[in-house]
């Protein structure tokens, strides 16, 4: 008897870890990761993406590694009446319920010296930290002149 | 007395209004002053704007290591040149300076170019003949020291694209860099 009432409360605490877990597996969704392919004459190039936070709370995303570049970090250009400017930043901020979005002229991953040969059509790991938990999504190496982009999801 | 001041005060604002009147019709005639020759250097070899304008010069300042706003600017004028006919893009120059004298090797500028147009020319030279060609423009650039960043630095500098006429003159400006549309129509309005 006593060895049931355990078995079913574990199999409660059980249930209830695995649908916390999947449901803090959704609070995070990411869409359109994409990687400029690097151009000839630079050793630089950016990376963008969606990053939608479902949960109620504000979520800080770290940057933790990017697949196929020496170096990598988080910027932010910033307009100032014609002029341009670049900010590195240590992490972004999502608040609860938005999206954060990596676009150019704006927020973005600066990428640099490749360290083998990145093409059109790769596709890369970047790993971000989120509030201490890792997630991994494939960006796609696209061309600079290429507008469309296709949808990556986490 | 009070008559003769009336008349003197009368005669002064007559003078000032002629005076304004006549520096805005000087200045209507003289038209525009900004731009004027210049000398850079083209992978490593002198490159002298008079010798080489055509008829219509795009003009834009930046740095090949500019990860995120100088390709974006540059891909729009790219797509907008992609789309002029063979006749326009003879009568069509555009121009890439580089800003950043120390990190960017004037062959790597020159590639860097072109990515976005196989045409377009990417610009090197001395600080000094950077900072005398960027003088001429209503432009600027500086930079700015980053120890925590992998680069060591980044450059501020202005985002627009100048339109000179033959002799470097600035004609017109092209502001928003965002659309290929809108920039192509600014060609085509001076070509």
């Amino acid at each position: 008897m006593k060895h049931r009432s355990e078995f079913v409360r574990s199999l409660f605490v059980g249930l209830f870890l695995l649908s916390v877990g999947g449901f803090a597996a959704e609070d995070i969704k990411f869409t359109d990761a994409r990687i400029f392919t690097p151009l000839k004459g630079s050793n630089v190039t950016a990376g963008y993406v969606e990053i939608e936070n479902k949960s109620k709370s504000p979520r800080k995303v770290v940057l933790s590694s990017v697949e196929g570049f020496k170096a990598f970090e988080t910027h932010e250009t910033i307009e100032d009446a014609g002029k341009m400017s670049m900010k590195k930043v240590d992490e972004y901020t999502i608040a609860p319920e938005s999206k954060l979005e990596l676009k150019p002229g704006g927020k973005h991953l600066m990428l640099f010296d490749p360290i083998r040969k990145i093409a059109d059509g790769d596709s890369l790991a970047v790993k971000f930290k989120i509030d201490g938990k890792e997630h991994s999504v494939q960006f796609k190496v696209i061309p600079r002149t290429k507008t469309d982009h296709n949808h990556d999801h986490h | 007395m009070k008559l003769k001041r009336v008349f003197q005060l009368i005669g002064l604002a007559l003078l000032v209004c002629a005076g304004s009147l006549g520096y805005l019709i000087w200045k209507e005639l003289k038209g525009p002053t900004m731009g004027g020759d210049f000398s850079l250097t083209l992978r490593a070899n002198p490159w002298t704007f008079s010798e080489k304008a055509k008829s219509v010069n795009l003009i834009y300042f930046g740095y090949a290591k500019c990860p995120d706003v100088c390709p974006m600017s540059l891909s729009y004028v790219g797509t907008a040149f992609s789309k002029l006919s063979q006749e326009d893009l003879k009568k069509i120059r555009f121009l890439f300076v580089s800003v950043d004298q120390e990190n960017d090797d004037p062959n790597n500028v020159a590639d860097y170019a072109t990515n976005f147009f196989p045409e377009f020319l990417g610009l090197s030279g001395s600080k000094k003949q950077i900072d005398e060609t960027i003088k001429l423009f209503p432009a600027s650039y500086m930079v700015e020291k980053n120890p925590k960043s992998y680069l060591g630095y980044s450059i501020i500098h202005t985002d627009r694209v100048f339109i000179l006429n033959k002799k470097g003159i600035v004609i017109d400006t092209i502001d928003s860099l965002r659309d290929s549309d809108v920039i192509l129509q600014k060609i085509k309005e001076h070509i």
